[in-house]
């Protein structure tokens, strides 16, 4: 960070005067941002949170010309941090990455959070979404969902799935599956998702529904094998995967979406001004292949829609809850 | 006091250690050997180490060695005290202040050191902290918090 | 010859005149990060990564691998001089590197860690460039038992730490085992132990417990007199080590580079045991037992060796399977796809510059590093002769710097806090911090490993014997607690923990 710091900051400087110099005309109404915002990431440097964080953050910085500054509190889920954007003013200078934890299930899941998404934030954009797939061992004799719960219903009570914690959306995602499924598997708790990629492609567990983002090269080695995706649409990194509806499951319609919130009452004018950044970033071709890299896709969402679209996607993970053992707080 | 010699205060430290975890673990479910609760081993380490306690105590009652050590009640009071203020002025004062009253208190562990050397100390530490770690290292930590921000606009 | 070309080739990348740079820029900031409280090396490559993008593949990865083992170096440094393990992986070189350190010996340490580290660095390059291929697919072999029982091992290693009373040791271990079972449980989901805070969710950091044990007990043991003034350093001999202490380093630095370099390939927690069982392996055989624990050369020699190695040996499972040993690895992981590279079998043929370049490059730069630090060590060592009157706040602030801004959680330094007092009172009491420290450490994976286990046998004990790892693992440990427990073993086991005559 040091030396690198330094420049990075230099050239963000004189970048973001000459942006200011020739852009401050059109943005007249809201003269945000005055100083460095915050962006609050619920989750440890390094996974898909974190570079999803750093990529829009980068990328406001250019175009808001002051300097959008990552900081990470990790813990429960995502919990912690949303619960400190609460204790901060609500003048948009600290931001929250927004995701299907903080946003939805956390305030199903956590009796002890205070932080309720719907009371206690605003979309000030949404910017991109990835999916889960159900992958299985490479070496299980099964080549489609129809031949996995087939293979399961054949041998109840000898097959493993996997996830990376109870309550997780790996979890939730496996045992909603298998009860809409009706087989009969057990599930094998993992610390990370990655320890439980190890274990599949070792033969020890057998399948799991997990974020793509990480289970992405070992499908493309295959050491796994991906048998569906849970987003609507087939995804286009792996066109010959077809999706959980296709394979007669649609009530498994997953997205995991990233986005940056602001505390409620933050003055409509910054959120819009946000807004419009983060919908430019969406629809440029750099977006496109920076998500890209992360496992990811643009996902283009207004705020009017977004309501609408965390209602249905709160029914399906309400269900998923029940599914795992659970029943939801909210 | 001749009984609460060094291996009766390590055995009693074993024995409340292990006594609070026991109270924590307490209520957690057990389940069985062959499918264990999340209170199984939380629940046989802490009797364990009770039942150390309990042994390293019961030796040293019988064979008297060192007496207890008597605590450098100076020392225990700056050095621990202090951080515990800088984590509770650290979100409402930002930096600068928290780091310096954490200095000067700490450096006022040692009797020797006069209240001006302590404020100097803090002055600098504080200075040093604020230039190095957050002005040239980029460390996202506020220097001058919100109750503070009249100052610092 | 392969080996040779392939040696070849990575030197070929290793040497290109913006790698070189690169690579320089990688270990200086890895050791800044790593000596300087605040941002740990996983942060500063997370805030890389974007910028990375623009650099050739081979270019960026030998930076990031660059700022990964500089900072264990600089880890090591704050470890030895002001007993401040800044990375997990130099925890137990603060053992006896800073005992060192406070005999007057903290040049000598910190030469004899770096040399150590570089030693280790070539020896396990030629492993990767010979072995890489058949060695590429070994974490696979290893399932839960088989870490279980190579946990059990550990744990047994707990007990062989221990100088003092046996009894204590267990009792010490154990404590630190429940310390690490804080947290959510993963098979239930359920979090126990956390005393009513909703900040212990997720159990508690092993920096701040090791800023606590380590760094404030030491703290306020050098203050027992009233007044730091008496406890002020003064330097003994010649900075660099001795012709004695030389000698002595050969054979740790060479079994800590051997342990390394196998528990390395296992990503489930074998780098995490490298240094301890390196540690632990050195007091067992050492003709100077008596010293480890009070300044024993060989007691930085080797875990320094294994670490660097393990850390090193830890990139082929990363590479070639994509799967993390630690929370850095991800981050390379990471790194990689942003490349658009994915980490696979298929690396090796596909990308050889990108495997060969680093491998070669984590050769030149653990060079690097000790060119950069040897010069430095006159500057640290002087550092320590200031009057610890004025040096003690400076640490201080160091470490409650450190603890906090790693995570910006208050909750961990209240965690330091207690543990600076628990830690303390502890060692007045005659317990070592060392087994409650690999307790914490290794008693989580213990627990988890063994559930798991479990689970995926539907309940059946035989799996630890019908798995041929884990049974010739346990048949060892039943051996050494056989061994322990026979009389006149047991009888040269004590002779082993009193101090020698």
């Amino acid at each position: 960070m040091k030396l690198t710091g330094y420049i990075r900051k230099a050239v963000w400087g004189v970048t973001a005067s000459l942006i200011a110099m020739t852009a401050s005309p059109l943005l007249a109404e809201t003269d945000y941002p005055t100083r460095p915002v915050t962006i609050l990431v619920g989750a440890g440097p390094g996974g898909g949170n974190d570079l999803a964080a750093r990529l829009i953050a980068d990328d406001l910085t250019k175009t808001l010309g002051q300097a959008f500054v990552v900081e990470n509190r990790p813990g429960a889920s995502g919990a912690r941090a949303a619960e400190y954007m609460m204790t901060q003013p609500a003048d948009g200078y600290t931001l929250l990455l927004g995701n299907t934890a903080t946003q939805i299930y956390n305030a199903m899941l956590l009796a002890d959070t205070t932080f309720d998404p719907d009371r206690d934030s605003a979309l000030a954009g949404m910017f991109g979404k990835s999916s889960n797939v159900l992958v299985v061992n490479k070496d299980l004799p099964v080549n489609s969902v129809a031949e996995l719960v087939a293979l399961a219903k054949e041998k109840p009570g000898e097959l493993n799935y996997g996830s990376a914690g109870v309550g997780g959306s790996i979890h939730l995602a496996g045992a909603y599956f298998t009860q809409l499924a009706e087989i009969d598997a057990v599930h094998v708790p993992f610390k990370s998702g990655a320890e439980m990629m190890t274990d599949i492609i070792a033969g020890n567990t057998d399948f799991a529904i997990d974020n793509l983002a990480t289970s992405f090269s070992a499908i493309s080695n295959g050491d796994l094998k991906a048998l569906a995706v849970t987003n609507a649409t087939r995804w286009d990194s792996l066109p010959d995967v077809p999706t959980m509806a296709e394979a007669g499951y649609p009530q498994l319609d997953l997205t995991s979406f990233y986005s940056l919130v602001a505390a409620k009452d933050t003055d409509p004018a910054v959120l819009d001004k946000l807004n419009t950044a983060i919908a430019a970033y969406v629809a440029s071709p750099e977006g496109a292949e920076q998500l890209g890299r992360i496992g990811a896709v643009p996902f283009d969402l207004s705020p009017a829609d977004y309501p609408a679209f965390i209602t249905t996607q709160g029914e399906i993970w309400r269900a998923m809850i029940v599914a795992g053992g659970t029943t939801p707080l909210k | 006091m001749s009984v609460i010699n060094k291996e009766v205060g390590c055995g009693l430290f074993f024995i409340t250690v292990g006594g609070l975890f026991l109270q924590q673990a307490s209520g957690l479910e057990i389940g069985s050997v062959r499918s264990m609760g999340p209170g199984y081993m939380p629940g046989v380490l802490s009797i364990l180490l009770i039942v150390i306690g309990l042994i390293v105590a019961g030796k040293g009652i019988w064979t008297a060695r060192e007496v207890l050590p008597k605590l450098p009640l100076r020392a225990l009071i700056f050095i621990l005290v202090p951080p515990l203020l800088f984590a509770l002025m650290i979100g409402p004062f930002g930096l600068a202040l928290s780091m310096f009253v954490l200095a000067a208190c700490a450096a006022m562990a040692d009797r020797t050191t006069r209240l001006p050397q302590a404020v100097l100390i803090g002055l600098i530490m504080s200075a040093l902290c604020v230039t190095l770690l957050v002005w040239a290292l980029g460390v996202p930590i506020r220097v001058i918090g919100p109750a503070l921000q009249f100052w610092g606009g | 010859m392969d080996l040779l070309n392939n040696l070849g080739m990575g030197l070929g990348v290793a040497l290109l005149p913006e790698n070189i740079l690169f690579c320089f820029l990688g270990a200086l900031l890895g050791t800044l990060v790593g000596v300087l409280p605040g941002v740990g090396p996983a942060a500063t490559i997370a805030i890389l990564l974007p910028l990375t993008y623009a650099l050739d593949p081979s270019t960026s990865i030998i930076m990031l691998a660059g700022i990964y083992y500089g900072a264990q170096y600089g880890g090591s440094t704050t470890a030895i001089m002001i007993n401040l393990p800044g990375e997990t992986s130099s925890i137990v070189t603060a053992i006896d590197g800073y005992r060192m350190a406070r005999k007057g010996r903290a040049g000598a340490a910190l030469a004899v860690a770096a040399v150590a580290s570089l030693f280790a660095g070539t020896v396990s390059t030629l492993v990767l460039a010979v072995f890489a291929q058949p060695l590429s697919r070994v974490a696979l072999n290893f399932a839960a038992p088989d870490y279980f029982a190579l946990m059990v091992l550990g744990m047994l290693a707990c007990v062989a730490l221990a100088s003092g009373s046996l009894l204590k040791s267990v009792g010490m271990s154990i404590a630190g085992i429940l310390c690490g079972l804080i947290g959510t449980d993963i098979y239930s989901g359920t979090s126990r132990l956390t005393f009513g805070q909703f900040s212990l969710y997720d159990g508690i950091s092993i920096i701040a417990i090791a800023s606590g044990v380590f760094g404030l007990a030491e703290i306020l043991r050098n203050l027992e007199g009233g007044s730091g003034s008496s406890t002020t350093l003064r330097l003994t001999g010649s900075l660099m080590p001795t012709r004695e202490e030389a000698r002595r380093s050969v054979m740790p630095a060479i079994r800590g580079t051997g342990i390394g370099t196998v528990l390395g390939l296992l990503p489930g927690g074998g780098a995490a045991l490298a240094s301890f069982a390196a540690y632990v392996t050195e007091k067992r055989i050492s003709r100077h037992r008596a010293e480890f624990g009070k300044g024993a050369v060989e007691g930085v020699a080797a875990p320094e060796a294994a670490n660097n190695a393990g850390a090193q040996m830890s990139f082929l499972p990363m590479l070639t399977l994509g799967i993390p040993s630690n929370p850095m690895m991800a981050l390379f992981i990471a790194a990689l796809i942003l490349q658009g590279i994915v980490p696979g079998p298929r690396v090796m043929e596909a990308q050889p510059q990108l495997f060969w370049g680093l491998v070669a490059s984590m050769w030149v730069g653990n060079l690097m590093l000790v060119v950069l630090n040897l010069p430095l060590v006159g500057l640290w060592v002087r550092l320590l002769t200031i009057s610890y009157k004025y040096l003690f706040p400076a640490i201080l602030v160091f470490a409650v710097f450190g603890v906090y801004a790693t995570q910006n959680s208050t909750t961990d330094l209240y965690v330091m806090v207690v543990f600076g007092a628990l830690g303390y009172l502890a060692s007045k009491l005659g317990a070592e911090l060392a087994p409650f420290i690999l307790g914490f450490i290794l008693g989580p994976m213990l627990e988890e490993y063994l559930r798991r286990s479990l689970i995926q046998s539907r309940g059946d004990f035989l799996i630890f014997l019908e798995r041929p790892i884990s049974a010739a693992l346990l048949a060892l440990a039943v051996a050494i607690v056989i061994a322990a427990s026979l009389p006149s073993v047991a009888r040269r086991r004590n002779a082993i923990f009193a101090p020698d005559p």
